[in-house]
């Protein structure tokens, strides 16, 4: 009987094991390395920080660490979306950042690699095992407001900031972001600038100009969606089989309603359901936008297996001449460009140029209105566990970065190698960088330097253009992303493009509802609606709003609101 | 004087006369010591409110909480009932499929033939799911996939066939994709105990008149039959277990219904969002029903004069 107990337990315990393993596995080690940070980081950091010399304002002169430091740095690994250089953690670049400044004030840079599509998860695991770099970072608000409010991150001495980072501090006042580095009464972020954070020039969507010119159009972007739903009946009839192309839905940002919003905006609606977190079913405007897909699903625009389509697709029917327009970030080396012309040499591309003028149309709903950036990009916390000497030096890699210099070489690389200057002086990247053991990361290593900055400046617009404007193609697009840039200006200071509403603090509701909401429940809700028959949408919206509300959206609607009736929010302007 | 044979051997003299075989299986002992039997202290997780920056100790204990949460929850009740049927449909479907397989190819006399075709039938087992979902993608797609436009061209079909984007038929895809992946595979350990079988019983029954069926009905299956009950219990162990890749590899959105299983619900919902105390209550829940349907099935087995697995 004994025997038969301790076989029984035995065959148990394997198999609860696995489970063990699979579910709480990583947790399992935590409690000891959590014990073991916290005795390291308490002990040694008073020590060292009596030998270090304190941080003198101006940067770059700091003394070496007497003990080496081990500072830990977030990088996003954006695998198969192109990182560029091939390890996010190890390469060139990372190396250079220690051969300049690690080795200069005995300090180990680490880079840690951070899922670009699944943030969250990655910095939970980090910090289940109480391994979070020292640096943690993201573009999201709402993320670090959580991360804030769960523990990960600890809060900031400004006063010690500002005299370690100077530039750094100053660049913020500059931009008027010294507002934001509070959650809930304690400093916990600051944060790089967004050069032209108002308008969304950078994201640009081409189109074949010679297939509008083909249907007997003029090339220009049709303006409404009306005018652009006679251009793809003329397309279809010359022979351009689903030219919208299609892909499903996923994650953040996924069927974002700027444009099929009415303006001004409603400030409650703006609140509660206006961020491109969580998909807005349920609203106006999300039944507008979806009702515009429905129709480009019935009449045959989209491709019937969208759904099982990747982004990866949805390039290569452009690049295939097989699809009438493509968006993506504009820079100076556009992959999928270079390899549309390889396959299409003939084509005439165009640029979506935004009109100055608001332009809503009566039948969709829809208008020229899009959704501004923040004011400011990355916003950088430092762990809980971090030391003092590892915030120090987290804020010695901030402001060495913030140098002029620093920053030049990191986006643009290599003379001769990585740019060259043209004939003004200006540096120009070199388009294709693949095979150089000095190749940038994406674009131009923006997640190395984007602790300082969002994207590149030199401080005026058409030099900023010029600089990320695509290389190496048989035609030029700088007159139409400029335009773009000042039609998106012109709409955002007559108040068609509102910045998101920011919470001063973590939303719970979004933590516990967020990533099923916009990760599984929208994307099945949503596909009904696009492939539903048109004369069905109406009701079938109304039942699947009510379910998506069920399902967390209306506590997400309601603490949101809640937070706005406290005061805790922005205001729209 | 009388000779004495020596029945029982000290640990001592068993453990000189063979260490190295200890050496060895200490490799494994301590495998599973660590990753079976170390991960346990992380179940309290299912009991707690656990976040992640605070560890155990700062994190509050929550009783049942957990699992009052997830009981209640309609999408764990349609991921339950989604793994159960799927799993025993699999287990119905997947399990004769090896013994049925080693069975034909023990009765295979050419020998390079057996070779290749074994080979053969164990390589998609090696095939991760990602490719497997690739592949049939690019097979079973509703109008652009492969067998379609075939079977169009043939003129045997005039629409494409909803393999993959239309429930009923996803659930028939998804299963017999599984049996392909998995069945040669599972014809090793029939083909090792089909060899134990004495070639003494096949020679007498051939003698008698036994013909090929029979030699297989009589001689082969019962040779087998306590590795075939072996196996059955360990399968049931895994009925309440769902594969991630796999669901993750063949789903999209039009087939939900049946494809969201617990492994997607705790993926989704439990790690996905973040709530690591709710993906250890569903996965100790999981646990505690396969290790209760292990037992049962093997007291079964023992009831019906087999040896079972305990």
């Amino acid at each position: 009987m004994k025997k038969k107990l301790i076989s029984a337990l035995l065959a148990a315990s394997m198999v609860i094991g696995l489970t063990a393993c699979g579910g709480a596995g990583a947790a399992a080690p935590a409690e000891t390395g959590s014990e073991a940070a916290e005795e390291t980081a308490e002990e040694p950091a008073e020590e060292a920080t009596e030998e270090t010399a304190e941080a003198p304002a101006e940067a770059g002169a700091w003394e070496p660490f007497a003990d080496e430091v081990t500072l830990r740095i977030a990088v996003y690994d954006r695998g198969d979306n192109g990182n560029g250089c091939s390890d996010v953690e190890n390469n060139y670049w990372t190396n250079w950042v220690q051969e300049n400044f690690g080795d200069k004030y005995n300090i180990k840079v680490e880079y840690v690699g951070i899922t670009r599509s699944d943030v969250m998860t990655d910095y939970a695991m980090l910090a289940s095992t109480n391994t979070l770099p020292t640096l943690c970072m993201e573009y999201d608000y709402d993320k670090l407001a959580t991360w804030a409010s769960d523990g990960y991150l600890q809060p900031i001495d400004l006063e010690q900031f500002k005299a370690i980072a100077p530039t750094y501090w100053s660049n913020m006042e500059a931009n008027g972001l010294t507002d934001y580095t509070k959650f809930e009464d304690e400093d916990y972020i600051v944060m790089g600038m967004r050069p032209y954070g108002n308008t969304n020039y950078t994201y640009v969507t081409w189109y074949r100009m010679d297939w509008l010119k083909e249907a007997g159009l003029d090339g220009s972007y049709p303006a409404t969606n009306s005018e652009l739903l006679d251009a793809l009946a003329k397309m279809v009839e010359n022979g351009h089989e689903y030219p919208m192309s299609g892909s499903k839905v996923a994650g953040a940002g996924a069927d974002q309603n700027y444009w099929f919003r009415d303006y001004p905006q409603d400030e409650a609606t703006w609140c509660t359901t206006g961020d491109y977190q969580i998909p807005a079913l349920s609203t106006e405007a999300q039944k507008r936008l979806l009702k515009w897909n429905n129709e480009l699903y019935n009449d045959g625009y989209l491709n019937p297996e969208y759904y099982l389509r990747s982004t990866d697709d949805v390039n290569a029917d452009f690049i295939n001449g097989k699809a009438f327009e493509w968006s993506g970030y504009v820079s100076s080396t556009m992959d999928v460009l270079n390899s549309f012309y390889e396959a299409n040499p003939d084509a005439e591309l165009g640029v979506k140029v935004s009109s100055s003028e608001f332009i809503q149309d009566d039948t969709w709903g829809s208008s020229n209105a899009f959704r501004p950036n923040n004011i400011f990009g990355a916003m950088i916390g430092f762990a809980n566990n971090a030391t003092e000497d590892e915030v120090k030096a987290g804020e010695m890699y901030l402001e060495w970065m913030a140098q002029e210099d620093t920053l030049f070489t990191m986006t643009w690389g290599i003379e001769g190698v990585n740019f060259n200057y043209d004939e003004n002086g200006n540096p120009v990247a070199v388009g294709d960088q693949t095979g150089l053991p000095e190749q940038q990361g994406h674009n131009n290593n923006v997640d190395y330097w984007m602790v300082v900055t969002a994207s590149k400046s030199f401080g005026d617009i058409e030099s900023d253009i010029a600089a990320i404007n695509p290389q190496g193609l048989p035609q030029d697009f700088y007159d139409d992303i400029l335009a773009n840039y000042k039609g998106q200006l012109a709409l955002y200071e007559a108040g068609y493009a509102n910045v998101d509403c920011l919470f001063g603090g973590a939303l719970t509701s979004v933590t516990d509802y967020g990533t099923s909401l916009k990760e599984e429940v929208y994307p099945e809700y949503r596909d009904q609606l696009v492939m539903c028959a048109p004369e069905e949408f109406d009701a079938l919206y109304d039942e699947l709003s009510q379910k998506y509300l069920d399902a967390g959206y209306q506590e997400v609607i309601d603490e949101r609101q809640q937070m706005f009736d406290d005061g805790l929010t922005t205001k729209l302007k | 004087m009388k000779a004495t044979v020596k029945t029982k051997t000290s640990w001592k003299q068993a453990l000189k006369r063979d260490w190295q075989l200890y050496l060895l299986l200490l490799i494994p002992l301590i495998m599973v010591i660590i990753f079976s039997f170390g991960a346990y202290p992380g179940l309290r997780m299912a009991f707690m409110d656990y976040k992640p920056a605070k560890g155990y100790a700062g994190s509050k204990w929550v009783g049942w909480d957990t699992f009052r949460k997830v009981f209640k929850d309609a999408d764990f009740k349609r991921a339950l009932r989604n793994s159960l049927v799927f799993n025993v449909l699999d287990l119905l479907i997947g399990f004769p499929m090896p013994i049925i397989l080693a069975l034909i190819l023990n009765e295979l006399r050419f020998k390079r033939f057996k070779k290749v075709s074994q080979t053969i039938l164990y390589l998609p087992h090696f095939l991760s799911w990602a490719i497997i979902g690739s592949v049939a993608l690019t097979m079973f797609k509703p109008t652009s996939g492969l067998v379609n436009i075939a079977l169009m061209n043939l003129g045997i079909i005039d629409e494409g066939i909803p393999f993959l984007n239309e429930k009923w038929h996803w659930a028939i895809t998804y299963l017999l994709i599984g049996v392909w992946q998995s069945m040669g595979w599972g014809t090793i350990l029939y083909l090792a105990a089909i060899t134990g079988i004495s070639g003494e019983q096949y020679e007498a029954s051939m003698i008698d008149g036994a013909n090929r069926w029979q030699r297989i009905i009589y001689i082969t299956l019962p040779g087998i039959k306590s590795t075939i009950v072996t196996l059955l219990i360990m399968n049931l162990g895994r009925v309440m277990g769902s594969n991630l890749e796999r669901l993750t590899a063949l789903g999209n959105t039009q087939v939900k219904e049946f494809q969201y299983q617990l492994a997607v619900y705790i993926y989704n919902k439990g790690i996905g969002n973040n709530k690591f105390s709710m993906a250890t209550a569903v996965g100790l829940f999981q646990s505690v029903i396969g290790v209760i349907l292990v037992l049962i099935s093997d007291r079964i087995a023992k009831k019906l004069g087999e040896d079972g697995l305990l």
